[in-house]
């Protein structure tokens, strides 16, 4: 993607230095200091680092100047730029989140479109599929009521994986819960419900799990660290390519494309996790490259 | 351009409609549940390197693990009767209220050559080394599972690992969900009932059980083997931050056990009182990069009184008017402080070192002139070097001070190979030293006045016991079966024995130890186990072979006088024998099968061929061979580990009565049986 993208957009400032000499005003919004957030701001920078391109970057809580396109990074940047009628493109959101706050939101005809911060269900299968091929039971815990989780279970269906869920609240308290998923399951399946995960419950949920010998599969980096077998991910450096590559396409059309699942993506590993619960599990690369034929 | 012209529209339009401003009360925020926190929020290391058992496949030793779903299914009410699932693994019984728990045969009723540790704490205790089993303030529902290292590992448990480890895992604070209460009910006079209650939280969790215990014994007539005991366990976890945790428990039980023989006025009758405690801190530190920092101290305290102890045997044998007998009374106290770190050392070395030191006391008045105390040093490292991906290297070693003017190196290399990720192969060479124990140092008593004869203390410092173990051994997976097989040989050195008639007065035998045998111990075992949807089934087989020579010769070995008697009599009662010290044959097999929708049957056959324990001399029997098989048939209601559910069961053990002998060393015990028999078990979860 980073050989795609890089002569793209120098071919397109290029271009841009030769016929036209105002420069594309870019506002990157971020929901919050540091961590990923500024991660992509720098990153962004990177990617349209040229005097044809002029990118301020400030808080959301501050007042937005202006600009050709604003790139609102987390929901609380993207509320904020959904009230407004301008071209804005959201990035490091979850789908659910974003779609439930367009709907909320009066629409003015401007572009609006995003990069979320899912994978699409089929990634995850395929993950699941390269990493641990031999499942056939899979559990998936959640608070909130997951709007993808029958799409979810046909998919796995379709493989011959079965799904169990349960629902955490006041009828089952987390730990009844978990017990009850991990004593049918092979695999625990992270969904993002940061009500269930979260740092105050990772440590009894993963304790759990390896005590029963179930390995989970993670959402983030983080939840590989933290003692998940794997996770397909996408980082802050990727999504900001995919977004320089968005924005390249509106200063060429002056559109911008229906939301987006991430096009690139990263696997990770815990080989430490996979060998103290002997699983035989293919490297990273091994899983991405897996993952890649099947799309 | 196209899309020159489109920016500078779009530029324009900007300008002219000026600035956005947004006051920062505006800031709409998003619903917490579908923000992008879920995938960008940091999580803490949990199952940190230190938190990672290393799998079999990767393990320097051979490890066997017997966990909660085995122990049920096994239907064993004691924690030394589990020791059954080990391959190579002597269980005997000095009656039903002391359990021997050996490997590389016994040298007597007090096993003194493995580390046993419960959440790492030792609980091989002075004066005489080994465990009592029956008397640990743990219950047998308590316990997460247990690892047996069989081979020296002294490099990763420390001192006296000697023939191997017995690793005790207790529940996790933060397992409980669901309050249990609990009796079994049988013949023998079995009578236990316990409470299990405990409650997670996100950063605090505790475990509390409480309960009592008894059995009437297996041959109440000829032996006086009951015994009761009350106990209690608290485990509390508190987590003040997610770098931090703090794991505190306590733990005491009070026990009466019958001691004595019929027909044996010197062993009368009579109610052996005993009451342990202990508490345990641990600090456990995860640094921003995942090593981790433990630091424990514990400390451990055990009373035993035995108000009726023969300590003149002549006159107790003799008199009709009950004289001779007195208090027999020791306090064992044992304080120890160990740091831990686990470190990861770039992408392929994995370290645990560190150190600790250990306080001993005892005061045992009948058998030291003074109370005894003892401080331990122990300096400790071990790596875990990924070599290639398919190559490991375990290499470590220990050094240790006894406080007794004994120092030790143990090291240890392993060398794990897997052929393809399912096969491993692996060849170690590991070694390990077994301090005198302090009754083998200080002993001090008069003839008849505590054993049979006098005993006096070395005049030659002892030596620390010396293994070292060769070993190779195989990990393998096909499909649902798994299998664990080694051979290994085993060389140990300066065995410590009774140097008898020390002082070569034959009026008066005075006994003493010295160090006088060598051992080599070769054989084979093989673990086995296949799981399938409703069930899954274990099975272990060891072949032992064991032969002795003197290392170095007791003190009247050419005494003119006695010499050649003392030669014969060690010829005869040690050496000829010391090939049945192992049975040949050894194993056993744990099947459990899930019926119908609440039925859980399971059967355990443990098979032993005939073994000697080695102070039971030429003029006794050995053990007969042991095919005993055990029948468990559970019923379950109501919801799994969920309030309201439960279980009940019965357990036949011994049930088709095979009549195999048990441990003897004097006329009345040398015949008794373990007779069958049958115990109800009834479980309820609120």
């Amino acid at each position: 993607m980073r050989r795609i993208v890089f002569p793209a957009v120098a071919l397109l400032l290029v271009c841009i230095s030769t016929v036209q000499a105002d420069p594309l005003h870019v506002t990157v919004v971020l929901s919050d200091e540091g961590g990923a957030y500024q991660t992509f701001s720098d990153s962004l920078r990177s990617q349209l680092q040229t005097d044809r391109v002029v990118l301020n970057v400030q808080r959301a809580s501050q007042t937005l100047g202006q600009s050709d396109i604003y790139v609102a990074v987390g929901m609380n940047a993207t509320a904020v730029l959904s009230s407004r009628d301008v071209p804005t493109l959201s990035v490091l959101v979850p789908q659910a989140g974003y779609e439930q706050l367009l709907k909320t939101s009066a629409q003015h005809g401007k572009p609006h479109s995003a990069v979320f911060l899912d994978q699409p269900l089929q990634r995850q299968v395929a993950l699941l599929l390269a990493a641990l091929p031999a499942t056939r039971q899979v559990g998936v815990l959640y608070e909130v009521p997951q709007p993808e989780l029958q799409s979810l279970r046909r998919l796995l269906a379709d493989k011959g994986i079965h799904l169990h869920d349960r629902i955490v609240g006041k009828a089952q308290s987390l730990n009844d819960a978990l017990e009850s998923i991990l004593n049918e399951s092979e695999v625990l399946f992270v969904l993002p419900d940061s009500e269930v995960y979260n740092g105050g419950t990772i440590r009894n949920i993963l304790l759990t799990a390896y005590r029963k010998q179930v390995p989970l599969v993670g959402i983030s980096q983080a939840y590989v660290k933290a003692g998940a077998l794997c996770a397909v991910f996408t980082t802050p450096e990727q999504v900001a390519r995919q977004a320089a590559g968005l924005i390249e396409r509106y200063a060429e059309s002056g559109k911008l494309p229906a939301p987006q699942y991430p096009s690139d993506f990263e696997v990770s590993v815990n080989k430490q996790v996979a060998r103290s619960l002997e699983i035989h599990i293919k490297d990273a690369d091994q899983l991405r490259d897996a993952i890649r034929r099947t799309q | 351009m196209s899309h020159g012209f489109a920016v500078v529209k779009r530029g324009v339009i900007a300008l002219l409609c000026g600035s956005i401003c947004l006051a920062p009360n505006e800031v709409v925020a998003a619903d917490e549940a579908l923000s992008e926190q879920a995938y960008l929020q940091d999580l803490p290391v949990i199952l940190s390197a230190s938190r990672l058992s290393q799998p079999l496949s990767e393990a320097p030793n051979a490890v066997t693990v017997i966990d909660r779903q085995m122990i049920k299914a096994s239907g064993f009410r004691t924690i030394a009767d589990l020791f059954r699932l080990v391959p190579g693994m002597y269980v005997g019984n000095a009656g039903a209220n002391f359990p021997i728990v050996s490997l590389n045969g016994v040298t007597d009723q007090y096993s003194r050559r493995m580390q046993v540790l419960v959440d790492g704490r030792s609980v091989y205790l002075p004066p005489l080394g080994g465990v009592d089993w029956l008397d640990l303030p743990l219950l047998i529902e308590d316990i997460e599972r247990i690892e047996v290292v069989r081979g020296p590992a002294a490099a990763s448990h420390g001192s006296n690992s000697f023939y191997g480890v017995i690793n005790i895992i207790t529940r996790d604070a933060a397992s409980m969900n669901v309050n249990t209460v609990s009796a079994n009910k049988g013949e023998m006079g079995i009578s236990d009932v316990s409470a299990h209650l405990g409650k997670a939280g996100n950063d605090f969790d505790y475990r509390l059980s409480f309960g009592y215990r008894s059995d009437g014994g297996d041959n109440p007539q000829i032996l006086n083997d009951t015994s009761s005991n009350r106990l209690l366990n608290l485990r509390t976890a508190y987590r003040p931050d997610t770098d931090n945790s703090i794991d505190f428990q306590f733990g005491m039980n009070d026990g009466v056990y019958g001691m004595g023989t019929a027909g044996r006025p010197e062993d009368a009758f009579r109610n052996v009182l005993t009451t342990n405690d202990f508490q345990q801190l641990g600090w456990t530190h995860t640094w921003y990069n995942g090593d981790e920092t433990k630091l424990t101290y514990n400390r451990t305290a055990r009373d035993f009184t035995d108000p009726y102890k023969c300590i003149d045997i002549p006159l107790c044998k003799s008199s009709l008017s009950l004289q001779g007998f007195g208090q027999d009374a020791a306090t064992i106290q044992r304080q120890d402080t160990e740091l831990q770190n686990t470190t990861q050392l770039g992408n392929y070395n994995r370290a645990v070192w560190g150190g600790g030191v250990r306080y001993d006391y005892v005061d045992q008045p009948l058998i030291f002139t003074s109370p005894i105390t003892l401080r331990e040093t122990r300096l400790f490292a071990h790596d875990e070097w990924r070599m290639t991906e398919s190559a490991l290297m375990n290499v470590g070693g220990m050094y240790e001070d006894d406080g007794a003017g004994h120092k030790s190196t143990s090291p240890r290399i392993a060398m794990n190979y897997h052929l393809v990720p399912q096969h491993t192969l692996r060849a170690s060479v590991s070694s390990a030293t077994r301090n005198p124990m302090m009754a083998e140092m200080y002993m001090n008593t008069a003839h008849g006045a505590y054993w049979t004869n006098a005993y006096a203390p070395p005049a030659n410092d002892l030596r620390p016991e010396k293994i070292l173990s060769k070993e190779i051994g195989y990990v393998g997976q096909f499909d649902a079966v798994t299998m664990d097989a080694r051979v290994y040989y085993d060389k140990v050195q300066d065995i410590i024995m009774l140097d008898a008639y020390v002082d070569g007065n034959l009026s008066n035998r005075t006994d003493s130890f010295k160090n006088l045998f060598d051992a080599t111990y070769k054989g084979l075992d093989v673990s086995v186990k296949y799981h399938w949807e409703s069930g899954n089934v274990t099975a272990n087989y060891s072949r032992q072979q064991a032969s002795c020579a003197f290392s170095s010769y007791p003190t009247q070995y050419f005494n003119p006088v006695i010499g050649p008697t003392l030669a014969q009599a060690y010829q005869t009662d040690y050496l000829n024998l010391c090939s049945q010290s192992v049975p040949t044959n050894g194993g056993s097999m744990l099947l459990s099968q899930q019926l119908f929708e609440s039925f859980q049957y399971s059967v355990g056959y443990y098979l032993r061929s005939q073994v000697r324990v080695t102070d039971v001399t030429s003029g006794f029997p050995p053990e007969s061979q042991m095919r005993r098989v055990d029948m468990r048939l559970a019923r379950t209601f109501g919801q799994k580990e969920k309030p309201g559910g439960g279980e009940l069961a019965v357990v036949v053990q011994n049930a088709f009565q095979d009549n195999y002998t048990g441990y003897g060393n004097v006329p009345q015990r040398m015949d008794l049986l373990f007779n069958r028999r049958a115990y109800f078990t009834a479980t309820l979860n609120f």
